[in-house]
């Protein structure tokens, strides 16, 4: 070790060519510009299991293992792709409070939605969940022309001013994004069209109270126009109250759910779909 | 080689522990800094680098499989890190980069000449030459870094100045300044 530590002029002339002040680390400031990794270090620590990379695509695959894991990772992902946070409570850090969201929407048994179409139409979406899953199993939307009825077998498509009915084997969801899942699959979709999201806490005129606002925009796209929505969520329970879509077109859902109720019971036979008579049927 | 304090701040950060997480940033944060100057040899830049290595490795942390190499680990997030930034930035560590502090009288030019020396030696043998003198790092320091032993590592800098002072008398150095 003396030989090297004795070459004392070349150690000084490496150390004047290169040699600074030792650079000194400011945690503090650097916690201020790392909000978004330290959500997830800090969700990985809460669900007690690790994300394996800070990488976003195809992440829900890998997350949904577990249920309660898998809501804290979920929220984890949502915070980081989200771009604005305003606290939804503003006690709780953004992860902690998506994954109340999310946590609260699994709570639901039952949804009853009262839409509202592009053409002034009104009609009513029932979905029914299964509380050990979260997952939708049956719903029911009629809305203008058109009525769907969609259990686990069978998802069946009703066109009312043609008395045409179509048939597919298989429960088909009502849309990409799925009312159970409602944040984990918004931030999928919005994700994948290049869109972003925000989540602000602020006062609502027409509802005269504070509420979320989870806004939404999706650039235009060659198969996709161009989407701006906004989602009222109750900052109580942590549910959604109505959602608005600002800009948008035919075709890409209804233009807005005015009122959701949940957990309300579903009537009986409201899945039972009869086909009418006379009507054509097509099986697909 | 690990401490006994520095190993509980690993295993604290491991369970979640972000203040441990940020001591062990303070601890570590000239070393990575040389680490990324060694690829970028750009001080501002390689500050950014080991700054968005601490952020790698805090949302890799669960993954650090033996906690007794956390500093190896980080060290190698921060290699990647700066090789990606050198990447995107097109930037090659160049000599007119490392010598930027050149001036025109013969002390600027004994530094420049060095600078290439060292330019011009393997990656991994710059990167020991620039932790050991960049912020004047210890032996030992350094070891835990590399994962290796502090005799490993002074016979390592040893060949590596031999190899400096042979490339500088070559290229017309004065001999009796070595």
């Amino acid at each position: 070790m003396n030989a090297d530590r004795n070459n004392r002029k070349l150690d000084g002339l490496i150390s004047g060519a290169l040699g600074r002040d030792r650079p000194q680390f400011d945690f503090d400031t650097w916690k201020q510009t790392h909000r978004k990794q330290i959500e997830i270090f800090k969700s990985q620590t809460s669900g007690g299991k690790a994300l394996q990379s800070a990488k976003l695509p195809n992440i829900w695959r890998t997350i949904m293992k577990s249920r309660i894991t898998g809501i804290a990772a979920a929220a984890a992902v949502i915070a980081s792709v989200i771009v604005g946070v305003t606290l939804l409570d503003r006690s709780a850090a953004p992860a902690y409070a998506i994954e109340q969201t999310i946590q609260a929407m699994r709570s639901v048994s039952s949804v009853r939605a009262y839409c509202t179409d592009w053409d002034g139409s009104k009609g009513q979406v029932w979905v029914q969940i299964n509380p050990e899953t979260g997952q939708e199993e049956y719903y029911h939307a009629d809305q203008g022309n058109l009525l769907i009825v969609a259990t686990p077998q069978k998802t069946y498509y009703y066109h009312k001013d043609k008395n045409l009915v179509r048939i597919r084997n298989q429960y088909v969801p009502a849309a990409e994004v799925r009312f159970s899942r409602l944040f984990e699959d918004l931030t999928s979709f919005v994700q994948k069209l290049n869109g972003k999201l925000e989540f602000q806490s602020e006062f609502d005129q027409d509802l005269q109270k504070e509420v979320i606002k989870v806004r939404g925009y999706i650039p235009a796209r060659r198969d996709f126009g161009e989407k701006e929505f906004m989602i009222r969520v109750d900052p109580k329970t942590k549910l959604p109250i109505s959602t608005d879509t600002i800009k948008g077109a035919p075709g890409q859902g209804v233009k807005s759910v005015d009122r959701f109720e949940y957990n309300v019971p579903i009537p009986q036979g409201l899945f039972d779909f009869e086909i009418p008579e006379g009507a054509e049927v097509i099986y697909e | 080689m690990q401490s006994e304090l520095e190993r509980e701040l690993v295993e604290a950060a491991v369970g979640g522990d972000l203040e441990s997480f940020g001591e062990l940033c303070r601890r570590y944060y000239a070393a990575m800094v040389a680490v990324a100057y060694a690829v970028l040899s750009d001080h501002q830049l390689a500050e950014d680098a080991a700054q968005e290595s601490f952020a790698r490795a805090l949302v890799r942390i669960r993954s650090l499989k033996d906690k007794a190499k956390f500093a190896p680990w980080l060290a190698a997030i921060c290699r990647n890190v700066a090789k990606d930034m050198a990447a995107a930035k097109a930037r090659q560590i160049c000599i007119e980069d490392l010598s930027q502090a050149g001036h025109n009288n013969s002390e600027g030019e004994s530094s420049r000449l060095i600078r290439r020396a060292i330019e011009r030696l393997p990656a991994r043998t710059k990167e020991l030459i620039v932790l050991r003198y960049y912020n004047n790092l210890s032996y030992e320091h350094i070891a835990s870094i590399l994962g290796t032993s502090a005799t490993a590592i002074n016979g390592r800098l040893a060949r590596a100045k031999r190899k400096m002072a042979k490339h500088l008398k070559h290229n017309g150095f004065p001999e009796n300044r070595l």
